[in-house]
C-alpha cells in the first residue's frame, strides 16, 4: 500500500471563516484564554456576582486544558502519548484512570470505521488494548507516533468542564480553536448558548447548546495535504474525500470531537451513523446537507 | 576522506562523550521498587493529584488511602487513585490505615508539621513536599521528627533528582562555566491562586498569616536548585513586592524581586508573578567560560566565546534563542547517540516530579541515599522563609541558621 504524505491530524483551529463557531451571549461573563494544543482555547464563565471565584474556576477549567496538552502532545516528551509511542510493540503501559474512557472511545472508532479513523496513522501500528477497560494500553508496533489531534481538544474540554462543575459553575462555555465547543447549562433567559456555524457557501447557522458539545470537522481552512485539508483516512493514508464537512453534538465534547472527525475521515455509512447514535451524538450536517433536509 | 561508517562512529562517540549516562537511565522502563508498597497521600490538591499520576507509573505501588479536609477534593483523589480509602484528616487515616510503608505530604504548607509528626512517629517513611514549612519553629520541628524517626524522609525540592539539572550539575562541577558570575531566576504564571469554592480552607497562599506566598512556595525550589550548583548557602535576601493585577482584597504581593547574597560578592537576582506568565520558569547560572540555564524539563549550555571547545560540541544539539546559540543539555546522550537519537533526547521522558517520586521510593525499598533530606529541605526552607519576610518588609532579611 503505498502511503501517501501522512500529516499529522494536528492541535489547529480552524481558521474563523469556514467552519467557525463564535459564542453569543449577553449575560456578564468572564473571559480567560490559554494557548494550548497550537489553537487558542476559551473559557466563557457566566458570573453570579462573585468575580474572584468565577475566575478561579476559569483558571482551574484552563489548568485542566494545560494539562491534558501535557499528556496528549506528542511533541512533550513526558506525554502519556509520547511514552506509549516509546514503548516497545505489545508492550503494556499501565493508564491514568482519567485517560481509559478516551482510550476505548478510540479503539472502537478505529474498528467501527475499518481503520479509516486511527491516531496511529503516521506509523505502522495501533492501539491495543490489552483488558476492557483499558487499564494497560500499548502499540502493535515499535516506534509508532500517536497523534491525538483527532479528539484531543475534546478531552480538554470535558476535563475543564468537569472543574467548572467541581467548582459549581452552572453557566459556561468552553470552546477549543472555535472548531468544538462545550456548553455547561444556558445563560440566564436562554435555552441555551448560542453558537454561530459558518459553513462555505451558506448562510451562518446559529445552534443553540446547553450541556452539550459540538464539534465541527472539515477539510477546509487547513491546507496541509496534497489536494488541501488535513484529515486523512488512515486505511489509505490519504487525504479523506469522504465527505467535505461534519458537524455534530454530543453530551460530551470528546464524543463530539472524535466522532466528527471518524464521519469526516470514514465517510457518513449508516452503520456508523447508527452507532453514533447509539452514544447521543446527533449529526448536524453532513457535507452540504443539513441533517434535518 | 571518512567513510559513512567511521564518520557515524565519531559522531556518536563525540556527542556522547561528555554527557554522563545517568543510572537509572531516564529511558529505561520505570523503575519497579524492590518490593510492594502500600503509601498514603495527605492533601489531594493540585500537588496531590500530581502525585497520584506518577506514583500510577510505579508497578506494585497501590495508594490506600488518601486524606483531605474538603470532600469533593477527597472523594477525588480517592477515585483517581484507584478508590483508595478516603479521610478527613491524617489522624484518621493512621488510626485506620495500619500497614502502610509511606506518606506522601501535599497538604497546604503551614499544615505539614503536624502531619509529619505524626507520621514520624509511626516510623513511616515520609515525602514532604518543600516549603517544609510557613515558619523556622516548624521547619525545625519537622526535621527534627524526621531526624528521630526510623523511616527515609524526602524533601520534595526537584533539582536535586531531575536528571538535566543532575547532568548539569556535573558540567559545572567539571569547571565547564568556570566561576560563577552571577545567578538569576524566574517564575511567572498569571494566575489568580485563588481557589473557586471553600475560600476559608484553600485561599491559604494568599494569606500572609499562613503563606510563603512567591519567594517562599515556588521560589524556594529556585533557590535550592541554584544553592546545589554552587555549593553555597543564602546568607541574606533583599525583596520587594506590589500588586499589578489582582485587586481582589489580598494583600498578599503577586509581584516580587528578590536579591539573594551567597557571600563573597554571589548573588541572585529573582522575580516571580502571577501577573505574566511570559518565560515561565527557568534559573541561569553565569560563570566566566559560559552559562547554563535550566528550565525543569531542559536545559542549555552557552559558551563564551573564549572558552575551550571541547570535540563533542561539534555534533552537539543545540538551539537558537535570538542572538544565542545553546548546547542543549541531553540526560543519557551517550545512549541516545549510540542509537543516533540524540535529538529524541532533548525533554524529560517523565514530568520532574516522577523523579522525586522514583527517588523516595528508592530510598525506601532498596535503601538508595536520600535525594534531598531533611536538613537540605531545612535549610531551604529558611531561605524562602526570610525571602518572604524581605518580600514583605522590603528589607534585608539575614537567613537563620538551620
Amino acid at each position: 500500500m503505498l502511503l501517501a504524505s501522512r500529516a499529522p491530524l494536528a492541535f489547529r483551529s480552524a481558521p474563523l471563516a469556514t467552519p467557525s463557531l463564535r459564542p453569543m451571549s449577553d449575560a456578564p461573563v468572564l473571559r480567560l484564554a490559554l494557548e494550548a494544543m497550537a489553537t487558542r482555547f476559551e473559557v466563557v464563565v457566566a458570573t453570579d456576582g462573585d468575580a474572584v471565584r468565577a475566575r478561579a474556576a476559569a483558571e482551574a477549567a484552563l489548568e485542566a486544558i494545560a494539562d491534558t496538552e501535557r499528556e496528549l502532545s506528542r511533541f512533550v516528551p513526558s506525554s502519556f502519548v509520547s511514552r506509549l509511542a516509546r514503548t516497545g510493540a505489545n508492550q503494556p503501559l499501565r493508564t491514568d484512570p482519567l485517560d481509559r474512557a478516551w482510550l476505548v472511545l478510540v479503539d472502537e472508532l478505529r474498528r467501527l470505521t475499518d481503520g479509516a479513523f486511527d491516531p496511529c496513522h503516521l506509523g505502522d501500528g495501533h492501539l491495543v488494548l490489552h483488558d476492557p477497560r483499558a487499564e494497560r494500553v500499548g502499540l502493535s508496533a515499535d516506534d509508532t507516533p500517536f497523534d491525538a489531534g483527532a479528539f484531543g481538544k475534546g478531552v480538554a474540554l470535558d476535563r475543564a468542564r468537569d472543574e467548572l462543575v467541581d467548582a459549581g459553575v452552572r453557566t459556561a462555555l468552553v470552546h477549543g480553536g472555535t472548531s468544538t465547543a462545550l456548553a455547561l447549562g444556558a445563560p440566564p433567559g436562554r435555552s441555551g448558548w448560542g453558537v454561530r456555524v459558518e459553513r462555505p457557501g451558506a448562510e451562518p447557522t446559529e445552534v443553540e447548546l446547553a450541556d452539550r458539545a459540538l464539534s465541527v470537522s472539515a477539510q477546509h481552512g487547513q491546507e496541509r495535504l496534497p489536494g488541501g485539508g488535513h484529515v486523512v483516512d488512515a486505511r489509505a493514508g490519504t487525504r479523506s474525500g469522504a465527505t467535505p464537512m461534519v458537524a455534530c453534538t454530543a453530551p460530551r465534547a470528546t464524543l463530539a470531537d472524535a466522532w466528527s472527525t471518524a464521519v469526516l475521515a470514514h465517510g457518513p455509512a449508516p452503520a456508523l451513523l447508527d452507532a453514533a447514535a447509539a452514544t447521543g451524538v446527533h449529526f448536524l450536517w453532513l457535507g452540504d446537507r443539513s441533517r434535518a433536509d | 576522506m571518512l567513510d559513512a561508517r567511521r564518520r557515524l562512529f565519531l559522531k556518536q562517540s563525540l556527542a556522547g562523550a561528555a554527557a554522563v549516562s545517568l543510572t537509572p537511565s531516564v529511558f529505561a522502563a520505570p523503575y519497579r521498587p524492590g518490593r510492594a508498597l502500600r503509601v498514603a497521600l495527605v492533601g489531594c490538591g493540585r500537588q496531590g493529584r500530581e502525585l497520584i499520576k506518577e506514583l500510577a507509573k510505579f508497578e506494585d505501588v497501590t495508594i490506600a488511602a488518601v486524606a483531605d479536609p474538603v470532600e469533593s477534593r477527597r472523594s477525588s483523589g480517592a477515585r483517581r487513585a484507584g478508590d483508595a480509602a478516603a479521610y478527613a484528616d491524617v489522624d484518621a487515616l493512621l488510626a485506620a490505615e495500619s500497614d502502610l510503608d509511606a506518606v506522601f505530604v501535599a497538604s497546604s504548607t503551614h499544615t505539614h508539621r503536624a502531619i509529619v509528626e505524626a507520621c514520624a512517629a509511626k516510623g513511616l517513611a515520609i515525602y514532604c513536599e518543600a516549603p517544609l514549612a510557613h515558619t523556622a519553629e516548624d521547619a525545625r520541628a519537622i526535621a527534627k521528627a524526621a531526624g528521630a524517626s526510623a523511616g527515609v524522609f524526602q524533601s520534595g525540592l526537584l533539582a536535586r533528582v531531575n536528571p538535566i539539572y543532575k547532568l548539569a550539575n556535573k558540567f559545572y562541577r567539571s569547571g565547564s562555566i568556570r566561576d560563577a558570575v552571577s545567578m538569576r531566576g524566574t517564575w511567572h504564571k498569571k494566575t489568580s491562586w485563588r481557589a473557586s469554592n471553600n475560600a476559608e480552607l484553600l485561599d491559604w497562599k494568599v494569606d500572609p498569616a499562613v503563606s510563603l506566598g512567591l519567594p517562599g512556595e515556588v521560589g524556594t525550589h529556585q533557590f535550592d536548585a541554584v544553592s546545589w550548583f554552587t555549593n553555597k548557602a543564602v546568607k541574606s535576601v533583599r525583596g520587594h513586592g506590589s500588586i499589578r493585577l489582582h485587586e481582589d482584597g489580598r494583600t498578599m504581593a503577586d509581584t516580587i524581586g528578590c536579591e539573594l547574597d551567597f557571600g563573597d560578592g554571589l548573588f541572585m537576582s529573582y522575580e516571580a508573578s502571577l501577573a505574566n506568565s511570559f518565560e515561565s520558569s527557568y534559573e541561569t547560572i553565569r560563570g566566566t567560560m559560559g552559562t547554563m540555564k535550566l528550565a525543569w524539563t531542559a536545559g542549555w549550555l552557552f559558551k563564551e566565546a573564549d572558552a575551550s571547545t571541547q570535540g563533542w560540541e561539534v555534533y552537539a544539539n543545540r538551539q537558537q534563542f535570538h542572538d544565542e546559540e545553546g548546547i542543549t543539555l541531553i540526560a543519557d546522550a551517550t545512549k541516545l547517540a549510540a542509537q543516533d537519537r540524540l535529538k529524541d533526547g532533548v525533554g524529560l521522558p517523565h514530568p520532574p516530579l516522577y523523579y522525586g517520586v522514583e527517588t523516595f521510593l528508592a530510598s525506601v525499598t532498596d535503601g538508595a541515599e536520600v535525594a534531598c533530606t531533611a536538613a537540605d529541605g531545612l535549610t531551604s526552607t529558611l531561605v524562602g522563609i526570610a525571602a518572604a519576610k524581605a518580600v514583605a518588609s522590603g528589607e534585608t532579611v539575614e537567613v537563620e541558621g538551620a
